[in-house]
């Protein structure tokens, strides 16, 4: 029977992981024939959204490289939904529309004058 | 060597420290040589203008210039305040010692963290991480945030700090805030040395030249990524500013080279300054309630 690996998200990133690149040191060092992968996330308090991202888009990769199953344990609501939004994100999204208005001015004086009191 | 007299005062309203950090560097750019930046007389000043005096300053330096900003002013307490955040140099992760440590310890009573200073560098790297996450828990410590302000403050640093390290190019970014309790408000800039929004943009191979700093800002502002992996990046500022302004009322500021965005509950406008001033990176500057109303959803802005 092939073992589970088990990785401690927080020993490897911290309880607050912010870089995205951070989601791939996850991955990294992962030998051998297992039967699946576990990321274990007590004590992770927070996640960015950026380090969410790229860790759907790690897990993903190795689940299709290595055939093997990705588990989540011991994750708190924030991180869920978290990695929730980013799923939902990743499915396709278009930017939106943003039409503020450009106003042009002349000197910092005339700024000033403009932003007073805001 | 000229010398630049650094405002006697700003004051508690938003802009007012931004519009004097735009004079600041309409004065700096006019020399295009050395400038020694004076505070003598100097009482109080925002953290909004001394980010973006050091970053600033440290710009002039990594393009050749020796321009300085020494911690020198009449008002013991400023000098004090001055030479504890460590103003203009700030506190980089090669600080990120036994001293650094001490010194957030002992900053845990006071209203406002170290300014620090972090390389730009698209790389995995631990020490900035851990010297970010230190001065974000001190930040959260000294506001008593909790729940769902605690989330978002996080996300909002974590968002726009970590832009700099995949945006910038080169150079170095700055971090520093003010806790107000009385205002029940917290003062965050976040700065960088590096290429701009437009460089950026310029630098990717994902879109053309937008064509003017104010172009670059509006589609940052659509969340179009300069990044090769479009779906699914990009959001930073977009979510951020919603986030900040829609979801809990507070003001955010983001200025890179002639263009500058202002969002607030009364501004929601894109300025062009034609006079020849530039931020040659990108400067934030956010104002975030620290009282959120009941209904605030972080998960409701992120995208």
């Amino acid at each position: 029977m092939r073992p589970s690996t088990v990785i401690k998200v927080q020993s490897k990133v911290g309880s607050n992981p912010n870089y995205r690149n951070s989601a791939d040191i996850l991955f990294e060092a992962i030998s051998g024939d297992i039967a699946e992968l576990v990321l274990d996330f007590s004590g992770v308090e927070f996640i960015s959204r950026g380090f969410a991202d790229e860790l759907h888009k790690a897990r993903l990769r190795f689940q299709a490289e290595r055939n093997v199953p990705v588990v989540l344990e011991q994750v708190n609501e924030a991180v869920q939904e978290m990695l929730s939004v980013v799923a939902r994100t990743q499915e396709g999204s278009t930017p939106l529309r943003v039409d503020i208005p450009v106003i042009r001015v002349n000197s910092v004086n005339e700024l000033e004058r403009m932003l007073l009191g805001c | 060597m000229q010398r630049i007299t650094f405002p006697e005062r700003t004051y508690q309203d938003f802009t007012d420290p931004l519009v004097k950090l735009i004079d600041l560097a309409r004065i700096m750019g006019i020399p295009r040589g050395p400038v020694q930046l004076d505070l003598s007389r100097c009482r109080f000043v925002s953290p909004l203008l001394i980010c973006g005096a050091a970053a600033l300053v440290k710009s002039q330096q990594e393009n050749g210039i020796a321009s300085e900003a020494p911690a020198d002013c009449h008002d013991p307490n400023l000098r004090s305040y001055l030479e504890l955040v460590r103003f203009p140099h700030g506190y980089s992760q090669s600080d990120a010692t036994y001293d650094t440590k001490r010194l957030l310890a002992t900053l845990r009573g006071r209203t406002y963290v170290p300014l620090v200073t972090f390389p730009v560098t698209a790389t995995p790297d631990s020490g900035r991480e851990d010297l970010i996450q230190a001065v974000e828990d001190l930040m959260v410590h000294q506001c008593g945030l909790n729940g769902q302000m605690l989330m978002a403050v996080k996300y909002l640093i974590s968002e726009l700090a970590g832009n700099i390290s995949y945006h910038a190019g080169h150079g170095t970014g700055f971090l520093f805030a003010q806790y107000y309790p009385n205002g029940h408000y917290l003062d965050i800039a976040i700065a960088d040395t590096g290429q701009g929004l437009r460089g950026s943009y310029i630098a990717s191979d994902r879109h053309a030249d937008p064509g003017s700093d104010a172009e670059a800002l509006r589609m940052a502002l659509e969340g179009r990524s300069t990044k090769d992996q479009a779906v699914s990046r990009g959001y930073g500022i977009r979510t951020s500013r919603r986030m900040l302004v829609e979801g809990l009322g507070g003001s955010f500021f983001y200025w890179s080279g002639d263009a500058m965005l202002l969002n607030n509950a009364t501004r929601d406008n894109i300025y062009e300054l034609k006079d020849g001033t530039r931020y040659a990176g990108c400067y934030l500057a956010l104002r975030v309630p620290t009282i959120a109303q009941p209904s605030f959803n972080l998960m409701g802005f992120v995208e």
